[in-house]
């Protein structure tokens, strides 16, 4: 599987994507700054310290959020009024100068070389890519659907920006809708003028959320050959894999038949959604599964199988990023060699491609192969600071 | 030491507008204990007077010193067309256009159950009742296009459809004068939706 080299190579020097990363009151950093002018950066320290940290603030540039924050005042340093993400980003054809706050409160600001965006979200997406791998990843196969979902959205975040505002409105429809579905405990609403509000939710509902379902079709459908191919080759032809959108309405993906089902399923589910309060059916309910050799992993797959399928998936996740996006995402890697066999290091290593610029944490450099090792920049952390910087040779 | 009884209470009262912090209060506060005696009388007499004479408009909600604001006793306006707002200010904003000569109806919000308001909590009943009375030829719903704005055009529209025949919403196009790279993907779709033949 080659790929193509899309970094620019100057002066017998590769030219990084990440040229700089600064940090302020973000985390347990009150004052971070990298420069980045090696393809690898490997970053050491003990636990705690906060090497994850550094690549969760690069992951929430490209995917605009944390996979772990469950708030974003988690993001800021305890007691201080908002933390800084700064970056310098060279893409194919321009430089950007992103500077991204983030408030306690949630409100975010923005600016891209100076100019301030109107939505800090949408407009942060699509500039920057990149592929997070890390030792929670197991959980895409063994947690919960909300897992599996987050993940499916943070990729499809990157590629569609218009994705992200519809699935705003997507989640602001159903908040409300549970608002009233609750409220009506209390107020004691006659069912004909409930089901008359309750409907112009459900427009709504109808039809953010059938976006919502067929771009993530179209994603599986892309994503699905690619990772079983990688599958194929990690297990030798023994695992065949498969990945299957599990829909509560019906997965179809003809825009209009969908929004027929949808609208029968909200029907049909009335009288469970005033009961349970809540809205039961629609994209946020939706879940994803993988199959080997057409049975579910989740429940069948060993331990070392369902390593090889994150493998197999994330490695097919880069892929469609740089297909669509025509760049190289960065490679984060959060500790993981220490997961990883060798066969699947490996595989890992060989799988990637030539010019990727990747971010790598480990609390021992003896857990890193040498090969790896070669060329690579080196910061040691230790309470959130840099205590050495150096350079492999 | 804190501050004295008095005081505090301003600054306790000011903090409760929107968008005033604590320190934006203290500093209102202060502002106000600079002040002469007499301008602080006319500026309590001012919200007085404020909140005891303007009163709902009788025929479209709208604020007004009288029992019907301006626009609704001002005969060359055209009764036959109501154009619904969420609040005043959009009211105000479509009049600085000049270009619209019919009437208005304000709701005073949109619908968000989170927020506790449901149709019963806007002005709808009054709306529904002027134009079973009136002639009204049609009935354009200007709101935002928020998902509360959409879902309060969605129920007006199901709400009125049996009492009047010609009901539009605002059209969805890109900002006038702007430059089309510029525009965010939403608005660029919807505008592409809603285009239109030139000429
Ligand atoms: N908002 C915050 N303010 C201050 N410190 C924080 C904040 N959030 C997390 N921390 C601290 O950051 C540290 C965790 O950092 P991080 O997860 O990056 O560690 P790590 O080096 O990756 O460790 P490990 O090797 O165990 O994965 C902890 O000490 C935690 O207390
Ligand atoms: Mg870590
Ligand atoms: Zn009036």
């Amino acid at each position: 599987m080659p790929w193509h080299i899309s970094t620019v190579v100057c002066h017998n020097r590769l030219i990084v994507q990440l040229n700089k990363l600064k940090l302020v009151n973000y985390r347990n950093y009150e004052n971070f700054e990298g420069n980045f002018d090696h393809l690898k950066t490997i970053i050491i320290g003990q636990n705690a310290q906060g090497k994850t940290n550094i690549l969760e603030a690069i992951n929430i540039l490209a995917t605009a959020q944390s996979d772990r924050a469950e708030k974003d005042s988690d993001l800021v340093l305890w007691n201080k009024e908002h933390a800084l993400i700064f970056a310098m980003i060279q893409t194919k054809d321009s430089e950007l100068e992103i500077a991204l706050q983030i408030n306690p409160s949630g409100r975010r600001k923005l600016k891209i070389n100076d100019v301030t965006k109107k939505a800090p979200q949408a407009d942060l997406l699509g500039n920057f890519f990149s592929v997070m791998f890390s030792c929670d990843d197991l959980y895409l196969i063994k947690g919960s659907p909300s897992n599996r979902r987050n993940w499916l959205d943070s990729v499809i975040f990157q590629l569609d920006s218009k994705y992200h505002r519809t699935m705003q409105s997507y989640q602001k429809s159903v908040t409300q809708k549970n608002a009233l579905l609750k409220s009506t405990r209390e107020t004691g609403l006659s069912k004909k003028s409930l089901k008359e509000q309750i409907e112009v939710w459900n427009d709504q509902i109808i039809n953010s959320g059938s976006e919502i379902i067929s771009t993530r079709l179209n994603f599986i459908e892309e994503i699905k050959p690619i990772a079983k191919e990688f599958q194929d080759n990690i297990s030798r032809y023994t695992e065949e894999l498969d990945l299957i959108y599990k829909c509560t309405i019906s997965a179809c993906n003809d825009k209009e038949a969908l929004q027929f089902l949808f609208k029968q399923s909200l029907e049909k589910s009335f009288e469970e959604e005033l009961s349970r309060g809540q809205s039961v059916i629609g994209p946020h309910r939706d879940d994803l599964t993988f199959l080997i050799n057409g049975k579910e992993a989740k429940s069948f797959a060993s331990q070392g199988q369902q390593r090889s399928i994150v493998l197999a998936v994330k490695l097919a996740e880069l892929k469609v990023i740089e297909k669509r996006k025509d760049e190289i995402p960065v490679l984060l890697l959060d500790d993981v060699f220490a997961e990883l066999d060798e066969s699947r290091q490996d595989f890992l290593l060989h799988n990637l491609p030539e010019n990727i610029q990747t971010f790598l944490t480990t609390t021992h450099i003896s857990n890193i192969q040498k090969e790896f090792l070669k060329g690579a920049q080196i910061l040691e952390i230790k309470n959130g600071k840099v205590t050495e910087m150096a350079k492999c040779v | 030491m804190s501050f004295p009884k008095p005081l505090l209470k301003l600054i306790e009262e000011f903090q409760k507008f929107p968008s005033v912090g604590p320190k934006s209060a203290q500093r209102m506060a202060f502002h106000v204990l600079n002040r002469d005696l007499l301008h602080v009388e006319e500026l309590s007499k001012a919200i007085l007077n404020a909140k005891i004479q303007i009163k709902r408009c009788l025929i479209c909600q709208n604020l007004s010193a009288d029992g019907s604001c301006e626009i609704c006793s001002n005969t060359s306006r055209n009764t036959g067309t109501i154009c619904v707002v969420s609040e005043p200010k959009d009211l105000m904003a479509i009049e600085r256009t000049n270009a619209f000569r019919g009437t208005y109806h304000v709701l005073g919000g949109l619908i968000s159950p989170l927020d506790g308001i449901g149709p019963e909590n806007l002005s709808i009943t009054e709306l529904l009742k002027r134009v079973s009375k009136n002639n009204i030829s049609e009935i354009i719903l200007a709101l935002d296009t928020s998902v509360e704005g959409e879902a309060t055009t969605l129920y007006l529209h199901r709400i009125l459809s049996p009492v009047c025949k010609k009901i539009t919403r605002l059209g969805f196009g890109l900002p006038a004068g702007s430059e089309l790279e510029y525009a965010d993907e939403l608005t660029l779709i919807r505008a592409l939706e809603t285009r239109s033949e030139v000429g």
